[in-house]
């Protein structure tokens, strides 16, 4: 690069040296010829003039400035017109003249040089130097001088002098200067945005480098968090799955085949196939919920289903999915997820199981504790009233019979009766302590309260629970948390009675009504086994139970409860299946009571 | 009414009621009764009768419960039968009493004839029991008249050795062991040695450890 910014400048130079050798050569082989002229002038005198007028005619045309000056005293014999020219004077006015007298303020500076070659023979050769001529005061221009030594007969007499004006190759050589430097700057800047450039390049591969790196970083997380989330769908037994409606394909995640029972993208999906797997009770319970979204793109569904594995074992998912619609309006896919619940639910089941468990146990305990202490209480008395009747029996059998005795007997009876009344007074006192606290309450509220209790259960079991709650109806004046309790009884009966029917057949409605303008009417329905006809006077009995487990005192205490707030309690079984139990509460309610 | 023929009832109830009632039904019966208001009350009256005789005990009582004074009575060497009343049977407790020699475990309130079969069996066991106790306590007097030879021939004797042998052993005379074999026979009150080693056995007399 540098070398090539130098060359054109270089050139110029060497070109100006050339041409100056040239010149300078051109007029030593002038200065020559002159010699030998001049010997052959001596030699034929004749001829003299002729050369006297080549030397004039050279001397006029030659385009540098030309003296020649006869010492010691420096007087113009010769000088041509370019010189004159610069002196600013004619070339009369030199001739014959000194040069201190043609330019008085020149002739100091080249005065001392004259003397040199004319002393020393020495000639000065290209002497550059500035001076403001006569002719030109303005301004100063460069000069350039030759001074040699002219002898005749091997003695100095005269010098020849030679002015160049340089000033314009000055300015040129300025000029290139100047365009060198710019060329340098131009190079230097050159070469600066070349290392810019280079800076650039190295910064944007850093950079690039950097970005690739990034970038497979990003790749690798992305990797790592694709694997790391079907390892989550795994764990969670959580698959996601999209369809594509218009082309009826559907992609399922890894999960979603395990979760069916195959292998992962074991083979292509349509959505009849995915039909197909459902188990046939819940098939047109799963079309209906995606016929709907299909129709109402706004809500998404949120199903439970069970499905069928290939090798026929029964598995529940849970799945979502929501429509996404196309440019055209229409559903164009539909994405969602599917987690199986079936560990879930057994696990729940488990719980469930020893939570029943758990408070059966408790119950037991506390009524045992009870039930033995009630025993006792009133086998006492039993004991004793049972053993002086049979003692009066055999003291009237004996002849003759013992009526005093008897007499006696029959009082401790009597005695022993009103003890046993006197302990069953105080269990219902202590029963009763337990507050029975009046407020004015709305039943429906009652009951949303009493559902929100069980209302895990109730999903945990897959029922549907329905209401049909009389709108406007009246406040009841009672003990509210009594007939929570009795509500909560109704509806866990319920439960128990529909959680073995299968899944679509576990139905739960609860109703309010207004009857006879005076009564408020509550019914829990279910669509359990019903009633067994033979026992249905007994229901309500304490201690009756077709239960496994239980004591059978829930339905008595319901009994109690709607007794002591002036209603009635009862029980039928419904034409279709299922039993409905209902109650029925005056909502005017009497001041004593 | 013949109260010794029939036997003794006693009953341990807190109940005054129950006690009561159970007496007078009992009398009704014909029975001699003697009730307790607690076990302690029973444990200090000595509790001794002509015939043969029971208890009739209430288990849940204040103080000591029927089962511990079960356990106490069972503990000497004469053990009253037992029939428990309890107001709230409950089956381990009952088993337990059963296995401690109880003759019935009865749920207040109970049917009169079902106490009164428990009595009779009760008191049968009380009789055989009571047999068998006079009769030991009579062989027992007889052994204590023996002298230490006396019994050292005894305990030969029942293992069935002939005099000769046994004289070998003791090395005394056959006619040494001759005389006092006839005097352990006269003073025990039998006349074969068939009945010596019945007698002996009841009472757990240990035949001479002979080597053949």
């Amino acid at each position: 690069m540098k070398i090539i910014t130098k060359d054109p400048l270089q050139k110029a130079h060497d070109e100006l040296e050339n041409k100056f050798r040239e010149q300078i050569e051109e007029l030593t082989r002038v200065n020559e010829k002159l010699k030998l002229e001049i010997i052959d002038l001596k030699q034929a005198e004749p001829e003299l003039q002729s050369i006297q007028e080549y030397l004039d005619i050279i001397l006029f045309n030659i385009p540098v400035g030309v003296a020649i000056l006869e010492g010691p005293e420096f007087r113009y014999f010769r000088i041509n017109q370019v010189l004159a020219d610069l002196n600013g004077l004619s070339v009369e006015e030199h001739l014959g003249r000194r040069l201190e007298d043609v330019l008085p303020k020149a002739a100091l500076g080249i005065l001392p040089n004259l003397r040199r070659v004319f002393e020393n023979g020495e000639a000065i050769l290209a002497r550059e130097f500035s001076v403001r001529l006569p002719s030109n005061p303005g301004n100063e221009v460069n000069l350039v001088d030759w001074h040699f030594p002219i002898r005749v007969d091997g003695r100095i007499k005269a010098v020849c002098a030679i002015v160049m004006d340089i000033t314009e190759r000055k300015r040129s050589e300025k000029e290139i200067e100047k365009q060198r430097e710019q060329l340098e700057k131009a190079n230097q800047e050159l070469i600066d945005y070349h290392k810019n450039l280079e800076k650039i390049v190295e910064n944007r591969t850093t950079k690039l480098r950097e970005e690739i790196i990034e970038r497979k970083q990003v790749e690798d997380k992305l990797r790592k968090s694709e694997s790391s989330l079907a390892s989550a769908q795994r764990i969670a037994h959580l698959g996601s799955w999209e369809w594509n409606i218009p082309e009826n394909k559907t992609i399922w995640s890894d999960e979603v085949f395990r979760i069916f029972g195959f292998a992962p993208q074991q083979f292509e999906v349509t959505y009849e196939s995915f039909l197909d797997r459902i188990h046939p009770n819940d098939r047109s319970f799963v079309e209906e919920a995606v016929n709907r979204v299909l129709a109402d793109s706004e809500t998404g569904y949120n199903i439970q289903h069970r499905i069928i594995r290939p090798n026929g074992t029964e598995r529940i998912v849970h799945e979502r999915g929501e429509v996404k619609l196309g440019e055209d309006g229409k559903p164009a896919r539909m994405t969602g997820t599917m987690q199986d619940l079936t560990e879930f639910k057994n696990i729940e089941a488990e719980t469930r199981q020893l939570r029943d468990e758990l408070a059966h146990l408790n119950r037991l305990g506390i009524i045992e504790n009870m039930a033995s202490a009630i025993a006792h209480e009133i086998n006492q008395p039993l004991t004793a009233i049972l053993s002086n009747s049979q003692a009066a029996l055999r003291l009237l059998n004996i002849n003759p019979p013992d009526l005093n005795e008897v007499r006696e007997a029959l009082t401790d009876i009597a005695d022993a009766d009103k003890r046993a009344g006197e302990v069953i007074r105080r269990i219902r006192t202590m029963v009763k302590k337990e507050g029975f606290h009046r407020e004015l309450y709305n039943i429906n509220t009652l009951i949303g309260e009493v559902i929100d209790l069980v209302q895990n259960e109730v999903v945990i079991q897959n029922i549907s629970l329905t209401t049909n709650l009389e709108p406007r109806v009246p406040g009841i004046y009672g003990d509210k948390i009594q007939m929570q309790q009795v509500i909560l009884n109704l509806i866990m009966n319920a439960l128990d009675a529909v959680k073995n029917q299968p899944i679509d057949a576990r139905h739960i409605d609860i109703a309010t009504k207004v009857e006879d303008k005076e009564d408020v009417e509550v019914r829990v329905t279910d669509s359990g086994p019903g009633v067994d006809e033979d026992n249905i006077e007994n229901i309500f009995n304490p201690f009756y139970t077709t239960k496994s487990h239980g004591m059978g005192l829930g339905l008595s205490v319901c009994h109690s409860i709607i007794e002591n707030h002036g209603g009635r309690i009862w029980v039928e079984n419904c034409s279709g299946g299922g039993a409905k139990f209902s109650f029925r509460l005056p909502f005017k309610m009497d001041d004593d009571l | 009414m013949n109260t010794v023929q029939k036997g003794t009832i006693f009953v341990v109830d807190d109940d005054p009621l129950v006690r009561k009632a159970l007496q007078r039904l009992l009398k009704s019966a014909g029975y001699f009764t003697e009730t307790f208001p607690s076990a302690r009350e029973f444990l200090s009256s000595g509790h001794s009768s002509e015939g043969p005789a029971c208890l009739i005990l209430d288990v849940k009582m204040p103080g000591l419960s029927g089962f511990d004074l079960q356990e106490e009575l069972s503990a000497a060497s004469y053990a009253m039968p037992i029939i428990f009343i309890t107001g709230h049977g409950d089956i381990p407790s009952s088993v337990k009493a059963m296995k401690n020699g109880a003759v019935d475990f009865l749920s207040k309130p109970f049917e009169d004839q079902d106490l009164f079969d428990s009595i009779s069996v009760a008191l049968k066991k009380d009789s055989i029991t009571r047999t068998v106790l006079s009769e030991r306590r009579k062989i027992q007097q007889r052994l204590d008249q023996l002298t230490l030879r006396e019994y050292e021939i005894l305990t030969f004797i029942i293992t069935g050795m002939l005099n000769k042998q046994t004289a070998n052993i003791l090395n005394i005379s056959e006619k040494t062991v001759k005389a006092h074999r006839g005097k352990v026979m006269t003073k025990m009150g039998v006349s074969s040695v068939a009945e010596l080693v019945r007698i002996t056995e009841k009472l757990g007399v240990k035949p001479a450890a002979v080597s053949n």
